[in-house]
């Protein structure tokens, strides 16, 4: 288990060392997506982000392309 | 329309790069706190100071006001004796970090609830926050 996984779960035991069991609700795939220019500029912010924390994945594309 | 606010650890998970952000989109402080912190280099960091500025010139950021900090707070101490009674009167002692978090993610619930914004998140924390803050809405993308 990753150390970040770890922390996660330690945090998600706030309920005296219970795993939490959720009644989820999940966002329709068929939403309308934001075309905002603050959403943009958000993910043009968050685009780094994954690159740096997820570079397979544009190394894929880029393969792909 | 409904209104969103995606969580830190949705924006930095994997799945978020497969799918766009929902409209309308609200951008929390504390997340940009949290994300900015993370950042790796000033062109990272720039990119976010530059989204909250146009977030900011909009309005749509979502900033904790004095009675969510105040709320918060309750919610971490009901929080923590649910811990305690679980354990049987001595919780496990958590680090720092975990404290901060889920200091963070009850500040980021309250002010989201306050303005009537949906959660985006899969963080299981907000799920325990919502016991104690029954109309928060929340969805996992």
């Amino acid at each position: 288990m990753s150390k970040t996984k770890e922390t996660r779960n330690q945090t998600a035991n706030s309920n005296g060392g219970k795993q939490i069991e959720p009644i989820v609700e999940r966002l329709p795939k068929d939403f309308e997506p934001d075309e905002s220019p603050t959403a943009k500029a958000f993910m043009k912010a968050v685009r780094i982000t994954r690159k740096r924390l997820y570079p397979e994945l544009y190394e894929a594309k880029k393969k792909r392309a | 329309m409904p209104k969103f606010l995606p969580d830190t650890n949705i924006i930095q998970s994997k799945i978020f790069a497969t799918r766009n952000p929902p409209s309308k989109l609200f951008y929390s402080t504390v997340v940009f706190g949290e994300l900015m912190t993370a950042c790796n280099d000033t062109k990272e960091l720039k990119s976010y100071q530059d989204a909250w500025k146009l977030a900011d010139k909009n309005e749509l950021l979502v900033v904790p006001i004095k009675e969510d900090w105040l709320e918060a707070s309750r919610i971490q101490f009901l929080l923590a004796q649910d811990r305690k009674k679980d354990a049987g009167g001595k919780s496990l002692r958590r680090t720092a970090k975990v404290k901060q978090e889920l200091a963070l993610d009850c500040l980021i619930a309250l002010s989201a609830y306050r303005e009537n914004i949906t959660v985006i998140t899969n963080d299981n924390d907000f799920w325990a926050i919502q016991r104690y803050l029954k109309k928060l809405k929340l969805l996992k993308f």
